[in-house]
């Protein structure tokens, strides 16, 4: 099997994972998919180098989060996170399980967003989670558990209290 | 308010596991995935061709072939001359006579001493007084390499990175584009570097091309999407001419009039007038043609990637002709020298298509050892030698017989290939990967021992 044929195969089973990361990461399924796209791109490129390795997926999630915060940074404002949650008529559970939850993931810095979703969504480890990030594991924890924290208050539907509980300085600092 | 969400609100609480759960949820309705990987492996291709362009990874290619001169690498190997300078000359065990090593120990008397790279590349040429090759490493050194006495000149340092190179028609001057935004006129002969023609980006350019006429260098700006054009009497940029998405390739009409920019994000042409350097139309082709190429016969041939397919151009009316299935994602091709037929490198199906022009049908594609990036043909036309990625290996294929031969495996274990390039006098076939060259004698299709090369690249060798 060649190399080419390597990623493909590698590519195409990771591919939904690594959009479905990136949509929990930016909120936007085309955003997502453009993520995923640039990180499978990035791959593409350095493949030979990255298939020696044992964590192909990981390196993966790796460059999904780089890429992610990369652009966040390259357009800071374009998000605009709202507290107010939209009249909804009639949604459906999952619709609005959806929307509560990227809601609230909204509501958290970059990073925090990509520490949740790798520990949470991506079962990683909270040393994986570091090494991904390229933070200590100390600053995982206390990610998640601010994350969560903020979360939690976002969902019950205490969004005042969530504002002042903003975890955004803790979080810069460890950025 | 859906019940579960409701709990979590009542209780105000929400623990681990029920994160992971509301995070499954969340994406449990997701749309349709694109084509993603495909679109990655495209854009990924393109990118490491570019840093192949650029000389990441190397590359070699013999840009110019000037009449009355035959450069045979396999002869002018054989004729085992003393080593006097920076170069050894090492017997080949193979029969394919010594080849050209660096040694190391011979410190450089160029000027850039802290980045004293040896001669990257030869490709020596014979003629009365033995011929003089040009190599130009990524470094901005050139250096000159006798096939005669197998010494190499004193190396002409320029400042600067290289971006490009490329030799005029009559074979007198080379352009080196360099980083410090400037194209630097270096005579072949007297390796004197003449003024420079300044430039606005020279990283946004991606190839230059010489006109016919030798009167003006075409850029083509990738990213701006134009082909800047520069007088090279006036040594300046004097128009620019847009062009579709990231122009790369450049063709001419037979009688040089007309010039046909491939757009390789498009599925366009942009047909010019070398005369006035305007646009004179566009023409629809397949999707992204990476490459562009007249045949011996006067038609401009367009090779799509994503089509799949080639396109024919008719150069006196610029019209398109009804594109011909090329296998999948063909990347080059080559045509006989009667321009009866064409050989395209198809890269997705691991084959070689070949066409036969005066009908405009494929023939049974040919399979090749791996994936075919890149292709010559003898001068005699009487073999096609491919340069198969990963592994990297060079297949010769018969086109009397139209069936490839035994494959020939180069430096074992490489995988990442760069430029094959033949000899005018078809003896040898020479490859590149990496930092090393592998010149393949085509009497007996046997891989020589590979020339080490101690820059990390070499740009462009060519034969003034």
């Amino acid at each position: 099997m060649t190399a080419a044929d390597d990623f493909v195969e590698f590519a195409t089973a990771a591919a939904p994972r690594l959009r479905r990361t990136a949509y929990l990461m930016c909120g936007n399924w085309h955003t997502a998919e453009d993520l995923a796209q640039t990180t499978l791109t990035k791959m593409f490129v350095s493949w030979r180098r990255v298939r020696r390795n044992d964590a192909v997926f990981a390196y993966a999630s790796r460059t999904l989060v780089n890429t992610y915060i990369a652009t966040t940074r390259a357009r800071r404002s374009s998000e605009v996170i709202t507290d107010v949650l939209p009249e909804q008529a009639a949604v459906s559970d999952s619709l609005e399980t959806r929307m509560l939850v990227t809601q609230a993931l909204g509501t958290l810095a970059p990073r925090s967003r990509a520490v949740v979703v790798l520990r949470y969504f991506g079962d990683m480890s909270v040393e994986e989670v570091a090494a991904s990030l390229g933070c200590s594991t100390g600053t995982v924890k206390s990610q998640c558990a601010r994350a969560l924290e903020k979360m939690r208050s976002t969902l019950s539907g205490n969004q005042e209290d969530g504002r002042q509980a903003d975890g955004h300085q803790g979080q810069r600092r460890h950025g | 308010m859906g019940a579960r969400l409701m709990g979590t609100r009542d209780r105000g609480v929400m623990d681990e596991n029920e994160l992971r759960a509301l995070l499954g949820r969340a994406v449990a309705h997701e749309p349709g995935l694109g084509p993603l990987v495909d679109n990655a492996v495209r854009a990924g291709t393109r990118i490491r061709r570019r840093r192949r362009v650029l000389g990441v990874v190397g590359c070699v290619a013999v840009v110019a072939v000037v009449g009355g001169m035959v450069p045979v690498l396999g002869h002018a190997l054989a004729a085992r001359p003393e080593p006097t300078t920076a170069h050894t000359v090492r017997p080949s065990p193979s029969g394919l006579g010594p080849s050209l090593a660096p040694n190391r120990s011979v410190t450089s008397t160029r000027r850039h001493v802290s980045r004293t790279a040896p001669p990257a590349v030869v490709a020596p040429s014979t003629s009365a007084a033995g011929a003089t090759i040009l190599a130009v490493d990524s470094y901005g050194s050139i250096f000159t390499v006798n096939s005669a006495t197998h010494t190499t000149g004193k190396p002409v340092g320029i400042s600067g990175t290289v971006v490009t190179s490329v030799v005029s028609p009559d074979g007198k001057t080379m352009y080196v584009l360099v980083d410090t935004n400037e194209i630097l006129p270096i005579s072949t002969k007297t390796h004197r570097i003449g003024r420079a023609i300044p430039v606005p980006s020279a990283t946004a350019i991606w190839r230059m091309t010489v006109s016919p006429s030798g009167r003006v260098i075409y850029l083509s700006d990738y990213p701006d999407h134009q082909v800047l054009v520069a007088d090279v009497a006036r040594r300046t940029v004097v128009t620019a001419i847009p062009t579709g998405l990231s122009p790369d390739q450049i063709a001419f009409s037979p009688s040089g009039t007309t010039g046909y920019v491939a757009d390789t994000n498009a599925a366009s042409v942009t047909v010019f007038s070398t005369v006035t350097q305007r646009v004179l139309r566009t023409i629809k082709v397949g999707q992204d043609p990476v490459a562009i190429v007249t045949s011996p016969s006067g038609t401009v041939y367009t090779v799509n990637e994503l089509s799949g397919t080639i396109t024919p151009i008719d150069a006196s009316t610029s019209a398109a002709g009804r594109a011909i299935r090329a296998g999948d994602r063909p990347q080059a091709i080559v045509f006989t020298p009667s321009g009866s037929m064409a050989y395209v490198a198809s890269y997705w199906s691991s084959s070689v298509t070949p066409i036969d022009l005066a009908s405009g049908r494929a023939l049974r594609a040919i399979r090749t050892a791996s994936r075919p990036s890149a292709l010559v043909i003898t001068p005699s036309g009487s073999t096609v030698y491919v340069l198969d990625d990963d592994p990297a290996s060079v297949t010769p294929i018969d086109t009397g017989t139209n069936t490839a031969e035994p494959s020939v495996r180069v430096l074992d274990g490489a995988s990442e290939v760069g430029q094959i390039v033949v000899t005018p006098d078809g003896s040898t076939v020479v490859v590149s990967i990496g930092s090393q060259l592998v010149p393949i004698s085509t009497a007996t299709n046997q891989a020589g021992p590979p020339i080490r090369l101690s820059a990390p690249c070499c740009e462009q060798m060519m034969v003034p």
